[in-house]
């Protein structure tokens, strides 16, 4: 579903992501793991064609996102790290606006955003201006949006900071959900025990370069995620 | 405490010189050198406005003998104009500022906040009474002799009138914020507060010439009723003239109101700036909204932004405003429209009509600040499965939407008032319809290029941008181009035909600038960095 092949990405003269390769394969949920400013943001948007690279290609069900940005955005969704919506917008209105421009029938939006909406809680707060939201709403909106078109791959950089441990549990059994259904998720996190529960597969990015990668258990193998992450972090 | 928060404030002030919105990186030596450039051309033109009125009234007032009237009265247009000029920055900066939770949260007493945000405040005001206050001075030495005492006290009395005004704009501003806080319909109500202080200011500036030839033949009369009505610019007229006990009574007042004021708005601060706007809760009830094209949700989204906002919305948009006002003006004199419409010059009256208009045209941005108003949000727009030329299409959609129904209704209504024959009429809507095709199409290019994309409140977007001013610059220069062709080819060719020229030629423009927009604004576009 998601392919990375040698991306290299510069901002000056530092190289943030140096050619990275990454295969996350359709029912997949993929952890992406890096200490601050490894290059985990780069590669995320550079994945959903929000962030253009030096080198390298990456192919979104075999489409090229530097060839054809559009038709990937299609199949995407990204939900960045601090999402800031459209403050001068409502929650509805916001979710109206997202199933727009993704071109979804209203009665297959309307069942969407009542079933993700209930899950999250936030049905009764959709009506309110989303400069009302706080941190864990405008987090909740996001993940409702990036689900309303019912993507085949979903890309998110931190998803489960200012999240209530419901909201938490609730996007994990959903991640579980989408990709039971043939949806990818790559998604980066410090959480490293959700990532040993949660992930197929997991990535770790040093520097900018992939240092190790796998299944959960070949990257780990009898150690936990943390220590190997904080052994190779430390070399 | 206050040193760093007053530092941080001033950085914060001189970051607009140093400081590339489009990047948050530093400006290059010779890009702030050529910014400070462009500032100070805008400063110079307002200056030599205010020369020309201070000059105006200096040689019949102080000629006169009535020197302390001069000053007392420019005095009064300085802090007039600071008001203007700061009362909707005062609520913004003390009361709506983004990082008014992060520093109440540090260990910062409130007062100190307040005292650090009025400094910038101070400076903006200090800025807009100067520009009135110092040409005028400038004015008085040039024709009446330079002399040390009231030099002296002419610079004191420069750094003390903006505390004044500060103080009304305070006034102001905290009046807005304490009625906004508390209901929801805020915006209604601030648009309300702008459009009511416009309106004011529009009367007294459409009326100078009235008030100047008035005060120049009443000067004494004006002089006793300042004396009552006005005393503390009373006292400043006197000292101005090298009165000390009179600027002793200058400052007194004017210290005494800003600290009366300071005192309030310390007691009231911490509520007010962490008040929660927006009324209460309400529970959603779905309503059945069916689907919308691209365009139209994009288009919808432009519009709700911009309405949603009084401030941007008068900013980028007043041209509008004064557009619709132009023929209510109109007929309230129609008895010079009677006049002109009974001279056979169609042409002429044609030409000064689309100059008119193209002049109020020129005041609306909407497009020039539509990227930057994008700011952190603009993470969506790139992730979406949209083409950034869809996203252009509904900045410019709105800005034609919101220009060209008051312009052309606006125009059809002067030239009808004004006995415009059909066929001049038709030509005059065909030219203002193709500059608000150019200022739109520009003005999102220049955005393009000089983006804003790190701001604390919208309002800083759009005031505080190179693009707005640029793009402002852009579109008056294309009127000025409009003039000075007639100057030079109006003799060869007859107005209608001058006017079908500008017309095509701005259409061109246009058809270019849409060219560009599509290939090198969309490439700009997608690459921008919030």
């Amino acid at each position: 579903m998601l392919r990375i092949e040698n991306v290299t990405k510069s901002y000056g003269e530092k190289k943030a992501v140096d050619g990275l390769s990454l295969h996350i394969k359709a029912g997949e949920i993929y952890g992406f793991i890096g200490h601050n400013g490894a290059g985990k943001t780069t590669t995320l948007k550079a994945c959903c064609g929000i962030l253009d690279f030096d080198e390298g290609e990456i192919f979104i069900d075999g489409v090229s996102v530097k060839a054809d940005p559009i038709a990937c955005k299609q199949k995407l969704a990204y939900i960045p790290d601090n999402p800031d919506l459209y403050a001068f917008m409502t929650g509805a209105g916001y979710l109206r606006f997202v199933a727009d421009i993704f071109k979804i029938p209203a009665s297959v939006r309307k069942e969407r955003i009542q079933k993700y909406a209930a899950a999250f809680g936030l049905t009764d707060d959709l009506g309110l201006p989303i400069a009302a939201y706080s941190h864990g709403m405008k987090q909740k909106l996001a993940i409702i949006a990036a689900l309303v078109h019912e993507p085949k791959l979903i890309v998110m950089d931190e998803p489960f900071v200012g999240l209530d441990p419901k909201a938490a549990h609730t996007v994990k059994e959903i991640m579980r959900e989408m990709c039971d259904n043939g949806c990818a998720i790559f998604f980066s996190t410090h959480v490293l025990e959700v990532a040993e529960k949660l992930c197929d597969k997991v990535a770790i990015i040093k520097g900018g370069r992939l240092v190790k990668e796998g299944s959960m258990d070949e990257v780990k193998g009898d150690t936990s995620l943390e220590e190997v992450f904080l052994e190779l972090a430390e070399e | 405490m206050l040193k760093p928060l007053l530092k941080k404030q001033l950085q914060e002030t001189a970051a607009f010189f140093y400081l590339n919105n489009k990047n948050g990186r530093r400006r290059s030596p010779l890009a702030v050198v050529g910014f400070a450039a462009l500032m100070l051309y805008a400063v110079a033109a307002i200056v030599a406005m205010f020369y020309i009125i201070a000059d105006t009234l200096c040689v019949a007032l102080v000629g006169g003998g009535l020197t302390w009237v001069y000053f007392a009265l420019i005095g009064v247009i300085a802090a007039a104009f600071a008001c203007v000029g700061s009362a909707f920055a005062a609520k913004t900066k003390l009361y709506e500022a983004k990082d008014n939770d992060l520093l109440l949260s540090m260990p910062v007493k409130p007062w100190e906040v307040l005292f650090s945000r009025l400094l910038g405040l101070y400076l903006l005001t200090l800025f807009f009474s100067s520009v009135v206050f110092v040409p005028a001075v400038a004015c008085y030495f040039l024709h009446f002799g330079f002399a040390v005492l009231p030099a002296v006290l002419l610079l004191l009395i420069t750094l003390i009138l903006p505390l004044g005004a500060l103080a009304v704009s305070c006034l102001l501003g905290w009046g807005i914020a304490v009625v906004t806080a508390r209901i929801r319909s805020k915006n209604l109500v601030t648009m309300l507060f702008a459009v009511a202080f416009l309106a004011v200011y529009f009367v007294v500036y459409s009326k100078m010439m009235d008030y100047l030839s008035y005060v120049m033949a009443h000067g004494e009369a004006v002089g006793a009723r300042m004396k009552t009505a006005l005393w503390p610019f009373y006292q400043m007229g006197l000292a101005a003239t090298g009165n000390i006990a009179a600027f002793a009574a200058f400052v007194g007042v004017f210290l005494a109101a800003f600290a009366l004021v300071y005192f309030l708005l310390s007691k009231t601060f911490f509520r007010l700036a962490t008040t929660k706007r927006g009324g209460g809760k309400v529970k959603y009830r779905e309503k059945g909204r069916g689907a919308s094209s691209v365009f139209s949700a994009l288009f919808r989204r432009e519009s709700l932004r911009f309405f949603k906002n009084p401030m941007v919305m008068l900013n980028c948009s007043l041209g509008s405003v004064l557009l619709v006002a132009l023929p209510v003006l109109a007929l309230f004199n129609l008895d010079f429209c009677r006049e002109v419409a009974a001279v056979d010059a169609d042409g002429v009256f044609a030409l000064i009509l689309v100059l008119v208009a193209c002049g109020v045209v020129a005041m609306n941005i909407v497009t020039a600040s539509s990227v930057s108003l994008e700011g952190e949000t603009l993470w969506q727009l790139q992730s979406f499965p949209v083409e950034p030329l869809s996203v252009f299409a509904a900045k410019l959609a709105l800005h034609i939407a919101v220009t060209a129904i008051p312009a052309l209704v606006g125009t059809t209504a002067l030239c009808i008032l004004f006995g415009i024959s059909f066929a001049f009429t038709a030509l005059c809507l065909f030219t203002v319809t193709a500059y608000v095709l150019f200022c739109a199409t520009s003005g999102l290019a220049v955005n393009l290029k000089m983006p804003n994309l790190h701001w604390t409140n919208e309002t800083v977007a759009v005031k505080q941008s190179m693009s707005a001013l640029v793009s402002m610059f852009v579109n008056i220069g294309a009127v000025g181009l409009f003039v000075g062709g007639y100057f030079l080819f109006g003799k060869y060719l007859p107005e209608a035909a001058y006017l079908a020229v500008c017309a095509l030629l701005l259409a061109i423009a246009s058809a270019l600038l849409f060219v560009w927009l599509k290939k090198r604004g969309v490439r700009i576009f997608s690459g921008l960095q919030a």
